[in-house]
């Protein structure tokens, strides 16, 4: 079983994305990001982040992920502060902390590629 | 087996199919991503037939009401029949006969009209002067307490079709209307929620019709709305308002004027930044639903400012009124 499933699969996106969301805009390090004229979109592609954080169905290739970040000049500080973001929002929703571990290393899977480095 | 029709066409579809499914082994080209009830990508609207349970999974109250469900996590009843549409918004036009035009303000118009057409208090629809000029305008009445559709309209002198409105049209004449349009309106189900409604300008229009719409169907948690702007002489329905915040005693009214610095004790609307107003009166929002109607660069800054507060984003319910680009 994935993590996606142990926390409850697409029912754990619709809990967690709001809770991301607003941390992400609300964080001075990366919010200019995710600031974007339109919530709605910004807001399914959260969900779509988050769905693939947790280990569930997507369609992403490491090649999709460097494309679409590439020119955002990112760095280690803006990764870290998401991934800080993640593990807030997964806390605050009490997932336990193995599934937090499980997740956390889905995350830095895409790191290199985020990053394009 | 259940009976499916796309766009009128009849699709085979299996026992233990989904929609999704079943449309692209039909060779139908529907948008779709996850597959998992997620990323929204193929939701659909049902113009007719039962729902199975599951599959709206993360839609808002009124995409639900509208019928909207997600194609991949949809796998109809054995009994059901459902019709289901590519092209959700209604295309067809049908025709209005002009009611009432009358000036309710210093610079807006009320139109009201007689049309066969089924709504929400605060939807939209496209109005058509011929086959060439429309503008969209929302909706203000509710169909149980009048019969005519009504709408608030911004005269612009410079505008082709409000000035047209403001000058030519006449009591008798026929337009032509397309829709209804738009998720932003009053549904049942939580009458104890707390309401937050907040406009600019003719932004009042389907603030006014939702929150009838929310009295008639007797909602009993507080109601706030806001009007705001930007100099006093925009405001209209001042009378109609005051009545409706006496009558029930849920119902707190604000004017807000934004230009001005005269005192206005006294008066019945307050100076100030209707930003700042709602931010202070309302700093916790996690159980509210939220409507806001009005100018791009408002909605936007307010349903950030509601959500960063702590509102669902499924409970911000916007109309955003976009200016005529030619």
């Amino acid at each position: 079983m994935s993590v996606y499933e142990k926390i409850g699969g697409a029912a754990a996106v619709d809990a967690a994305v709001d809770i991301f969301y607003r941390k992400v805009l609300a964080d001075e390090r990366i919010n200019e990001f995710f600031d974007t004229v339109d919530m709605e979109t910004q807001h399914a592609k959260q969900k779509a982040f988050l769905t693939m954080a947790f280990g569930g169905p997507n369609e992403y290739t490491g090649k999709d992920m460097r494309e679409a970040h590439k020119h955002m000049n990112l760095n280690e500080e803006h990764f870290n502060a998401v991934a800080e973001n993640l593990v807030g929002t997964l806390k605050e929703l009490e997932v336990p902390q193995e599934y937090i571990d499980e997740i956390v290393t889905i995350a830095l899977s895409v790191k290199d590629d985020v990053l394009n480095v | 087996m259940a009976k499916l029709f796309f766009d009128g066409k009849a699709v085979p579809i299996g026992p233990s199919e989904s929609i999704l499914d079943a449309l692209l082994r039909d060779g139908y080209n529907v948008p779709y991503g996850c597959k998992s009830g997620a990323c929204q990508s193929c939701m659909l609207q049902a113009q007719s037939g039962e729902l199975p349970a599951n599959c709206q999974p993360g839609l808002s109250d009124s995409l639900k009401q509208l019928g909207y469900f997600l194609s991949c996590s949809c796998y109809p009843k054995a009994d059901a029949t459902l019709q289901v549409h590519s092209s959700p918004d209604s295309v067809q036009k049908v025709p209005a006969v002009v009611k009432e035009k009358t000036f309710i303000g210093k610079n807006t118009l009320r139109l009201r009209l007689r049309a066969a057409i089924n709504y929400q208090p605060g939807q939209y629809l496209t109005v058509w002067k011929d086959a060439k000029l429309a503008r969209s305008y929302s909706i203000a009445s509710v169909a149980s307490l009048q019969p005519e559709l009504e709408f608030h309209i911004k005269h612009i002198p410079q505008g082709e079709f409000s000035n047209w409105v403001a000058t030519a049209l006449q009591t008798g004449d026929t337009l032509y209307l397309q829709g209804p349009m738009g998720t932003c309106f009053y549904t049942s189900g939580k009458p104890e929620q707390p309401l937050v409604l907040a406009g600019i300008g003719t932004g009042l229009a389907p603030l006014y019709g939702i929150l009838r719409e929310a009295l008639e169907q007797q909602h009993s948690g507080e109601v706030f709305l806001y009007v705001g702007a930007k100099s006093s002489e925009n405001f209209y329905y001042v009378e109609k308002l005051k009545q409706l915040e006496s009558s029930y005693s849920n119902v707190q009214v604000k004017f807000i004027c934004q230009h001005t610095t005269a005192d206005h004790s006294g008066d019945y609307y307050v100076p100030g930044d209707i930003y700042e107003i709602i931010k202070q009166r309302h700093p916790d929002m996690k159980q509210h639903k939220i409507f806001l109607c009005g100018a791009e660069s408002f909605v936007r800054k307010l349903k950030k400012q509601c959500f960063l507060a702590g509102a669902n984003m499924n409970e911000i319910l916007v109309d955003t009124f976009l200016a005529f680009k030619s």
